[in-house]
């Protein structure tokens, strides 16, 4: 394997322009910390990687018009730090603190906030990549609306490496929230949902929820937490509306700092990386199943029965309003995982779920995920990669799935 | 023009003889959109009825290499919808279901020929809003919204139509049909509604859309803060932002404005004032009140002579309307306008509208401005004589050097309008011609053969200086008489 690290963009195109020219199918990377499943189990992986993580310069912030730009092999822990400074925020949820900002856009994490902050499609003002002709491109810009030409920064967003090197982006931010603060309840079962179907229906200004229920041999124990913000008149009357809604069992996190004694992670952490400090504190194995689910939020707050999923080495976390359901096995055998995977697939079977692996057994595929993994318009989606990466050089097994699969 | 009759047969079998015209009446109707510096006539018009006549009537255009576009209620300001000769218009009106409400997800699924305030004004009683609100929203429909991924004031918090639109049916330029989105937010893969979202019509037809739906504000303060001058209440809006308040919407309006609406609308505004700044918050009632004083403050610091604040939802709804109706105010100090949508980087709000009033001068030309300050987004109006060519030119020249302005201080080209055909010239002083081509690579994935709204958005490879001039005015005088003498409307 050989892994090439330029210290410039213009290095990078010129690799990329070498490569082209005896066309043989390399890996993008940052900090690899997302995982890359294979398309099919016999899939053979590039073994070239370029990777782009000493591309870290800032080119420009602009607190006063709220716009930030800066290279993609920057990491986002490192990127708030610089817009702390000057209390802005991305209000966008990475897994992992140390993730490149190209590897969030090329995977398009969300999380917690998403339903109320947004993700990064809503962030995403101006992108440069490099493209299946090596040329160095630019689109959008560094203003907050714009629709000045195609929006390809969109289209780069989740395109997991397909469509080409994303080298840099800017970005629209916002102020940090003013007093952040956490209310927290435990539950024996999921009752919870209900609740949380109730503070739907009451159209709340809530600035994420997330429930997570650690792996355990008895009855899993939920822990739900809601975040708010704002002028003290603001939360008191948050505070009491949903103190209402739970009865009065909520109680408070600090300051809305990220309370580990609880386990409880998106305090300040979801900006940093919410899932980090989850895996290190559940000391997941290397190779532990993560799939996410992504569905609508009726499906996610009706019909699911999570309790059914119940699995000694389970972990959950639920964005029930959004919603992104992520399920943690802790357990290396590839055919516990399967047989798991399964599971997930009959539960979700009568809704238009869609899911994404965060992680597992490397003998596990895309195309165990059936229909489940493909999106939407998936077969365009592969004729539009093929159609910029005509000499196929970018390794990217989302788009190599057959065409026909079965769902279950 | 006029189809040819094997193919008006062909598209009268799918459609029905009532829904396929080319007599010239209607030709005349269809030649422009709300841009009317830039008129053609199409070769015919087309009314499909729902998505499967409209896939059939695109296979058949297909098949024929016959250009065509897909139009709403024509009130774009870019040209987006305007025919080349022998383009065939398909007009989306006829697609105006809603099909499903779901409060729960939050969303509505519509047809493309949907008003955008009917879809408010539908969930309303339930509590909810979809957010773009152009000012044209009680004409445009939703399928021009995402065509040109529209925004409208509100906007500055909440975001324009591509962070408010789940998912979509479109049909491509050869009739296939695809899915893309969803119910839901997130979708493994690229994110082609992001991408399709504001392409200008020329990667597909939109046949349905899935909208988000916001909650209403339980509360909303409008505050009019009155200033003599423009460069302060420009100064104000960037102390706002800095301030850490994000408003729902902030609003600019000049005086020229102030004097037009107050001729036909009569909002209240003070007529000796230079510039009035609209803000508005939106929030739970507890705390919002002290948020108005905190920006009622900040107003004052940046000279404000007074700040107003609404008493009730009348007198905010009346300050709405003199902004949301400030662009058809105009009519009446002048026959014609002509509006730009350069966007700028707002801490350069001060010196860009000084530099719009420079050009003014240079080219003797009135230009009034009423735009969404927030977001850096301009809206100077032009103001012209449409029967005077030489002011019909000078009019061009000073909007090109506005939109160079706003280029030279970082800014964009459109922040909602689009490029449509008036501002293909001037892409090149924005992208590089790799980019550009890089574009129309991606374009030629949906549209292989520009069948579909040709020459809009990015230029033509090969040509990327081309400019498309208006039409002369004496044939459109020509073509205006034909039209009364046909109908017996004057026009």
């Amino acid at each position: 394997m050989t892994t090439f690290t330029p210290a410039s963009i213009e290095e990078a195109q010129t690799w990329l322009q070498q490569r082209l020219e005896q066309p043989k199918p390399f890996q993008i990377r940052g900090n690899q910390t997302h995982f890359q499943a294979k398309a099919i189990p016999s899939s053979v992986e590039s073994e070239d990687v370029l990777s782009l993580s000493k591309l870290t310069a800032t080119n420009f912030f602009d607190p006063d018009d709220m716009v930030v730009g800066v290279e993609a092999g920057m990491n986002i822990s490192k990127l708030q730090e610089i817009l702390a400074e000057k209390k802005m925020v991305l209000p966008v949820n990475p897994w992992f603190g140390n993730s490149t900002l190209g590897g969030l856009l090329a995977c398009n994490d969300i999380g917690p906030n998403r339903l109320m902050m947004g993700g990064l499609r809503d962030c995403i003002i101006g992108i440069e990549y490099l493209n299946g002709r090596a040329e160095r491109v630019h689109a959008g810009g560094k203003v907050v609306k714009n629709v000045t030409g195609y929006d390809l920064c969109r289209m780069m967003l989740g395109s997991l490496g397909g469509l080409g090197v994303i080298t840099a982006a800017n970005l629209k931010v916002i102020p940090q929230p003013v007093e952040p603060h956490g209310l927290y309840s435990r539950f024996r079962d999921t009752s919870w949902l209900l609740r949380v179907a109730a503070l739907q229906e009451a159209r709340l200004p809530i600035d994420w929820i997330q429930a997570l229920a650690p792996a355990t041999t008895g009855e899993p124990d939920w822990i739900l937490g809601i975040g708010i913000s704002g002028n003290p008149e603001r939360q008191a009357r948050l505070e009491k509306e949903l103190q209402s809604l739970f009865q009065n069992q909520l109680k408070s996190i600090t300051d809305g700092k990220t309370n580990r004694s609880l386990g409880y992670l998106p305090g300040t952490d979801r900006y940093t990386g919410w899932l980090e400090g989850l895996r290190k504190k559940w000391k997941l194995l290397p190779n532990y199943l993560h799939v996410m689910v992504l569905l609508n939020t009726r499906d996610a707050l009706q019909p699911i029965r999570l309790e059914a999923l119940q699995h000694s080495d389970l972990h959950q976390v639920i964005h029930p309003i959004g919603a992104d359901l992520h399920f943690l096995l802790d357990v290396e055998d590839p055919n516990e995982q399967l047989d798991f995977l399964q599971e997930l697939k009959n539960r979700f079977r009568r809704t238009d779920a869609k899911m994404v692996f965060g992680n597992a057994h490397p003998d596990l595929s895309l195309q165990d995920l059936g229909e489940f993994g493909r999106s939407t318009a998936y077969s365009f989606t592969q004729r539009l990669q093929r159609h910029l990466d005509p000499a196929g050089v970018f390794h990217a097994p989302f788009y190599q799935l057959p065409q026909a699969m079965n769902a279950s | 023009m006029a189809f040819a009759p094997r193919i008006r047969e062909e598209l009268t079998q799918i459609c029905g003889s009532k829904w396929i015209k080319d007599d010239e009446v209607t030709l005349y109707t269809y030649r422009s959109d709300g841009l009317t510096l830039y008129t053609k006539l199409p070769m015919g018009i087309v009314y499909p009825a729902n998505s499967e006549e409209l896939v059939r009537v695109v296979k058949v255009l297909h098949r024929e290499k016959l250009t065509f576009l897909a139009r709403g209620a024509g009130t774009g300001l870019s040209g987006g919808a305007v025919p080349q000769e022998d383009t065939v218009i398909i007009e989306m009106d006829r697609l105006k279901e809603i099909h499903d409400i779901d409060y729960i997800n939050r969303i509505i699924t519509v047809g493309p020929g949907v008003v955008n305030l009917r879809i408010s004004e539908k969930v309303r009683p339930n509590g909810y809003h979809f957010v773009p609100d152009p000012s044209s929203q009680k004409a445009c429909t939703i399928g021009g919204n995402v065509a040109e991924n529209s925004g409208g004031p509100h906007t500055l918090k909440y975001g324009v139509t591509v962070n408010h639109v789940l998912g979509m049916e479109v049909v491509l330029p050869d009739g296939e049909l695809i899915q893309v989105g969803g119910d839901f937010h997130n979708q493994p893969g690229p994110d082609l509604l992001g991408l399709i979202n504001g392409s200008e019509g020329t990667f597909g037809i939109v046949t349905k859309v899935v909208c988000r739906l916001t909650p209403n504000p339980e509360k909303a303060v409008t505050l009019l803060g009155i200033f003599d001058s423009v460069r302060c209440a420009c100064d104000a809006v960037s102390a706002v932002i800095r301030s850490g308040t994000v408003p729902a919407a902030l609003e600019l309006i000049d005086k020229t404005v102030i004097y037009a609406v107050e001729q036909t609308l009569k909002p209240g505004f003070p007529q000796d004032a230079e510039a009035v700044l609209i803000v508005e918050l939106e929030d739970l009632t507890d705390g919002i009140g002290n948020d108005a004083a905190k920006v009622e403050e900040l107003l004052m610091q940046n000279g404000a002579q007074k700040v107003e604040r609404a008493k009730d939802d009348a007198e905010r709804a009346r300050i709405w309307r003199a902004r949301k109706e400030s662009f058809g105010a105009i009519g009446c100090i002048s026959p014609s306008y002509y509006v730009q949508d350069g966007v700028i980087p707002r801490s350069k709000l001060p010196e860009v509208i000084e530099q719009i009033e420079a050009i003014g001068k240079k080219y003797n030309l009135t230009i009034a401005n009423v735009f969404h300050a927030g977001d850096g987004n301009l809206h100077p109006l032009i103001l012209y004589n449409y029967k005077d060519a030489d002011e019909v030119e000078r009019t061009h020249h000073a909007g090109e050097e506005i939109l160079k302005v706003c280029l030279s201080c970082g800014g964009a080209l459109s922040g909602e309008h689009g490029i449509g055909l008036e501002k293909l010239k001037l892409m090149t002083d924005l992208y590089s011609e790799n980019d550009l081509e890089n574009m129309n690579w991606v374009r030629g994935c949906f549209n292989p053969e520009s069948l579909l709204n040709p020459s809009k958005a990015i230029p033509t490879p090969s040509r990327c200086g081309e400019s498309k001039r208006p039409v002369h005015i004496s044939d459109d005088v020509a073509a205006s008489k034909m039209v009364t003498r046909k109908s017996g409307v004057a026009v």
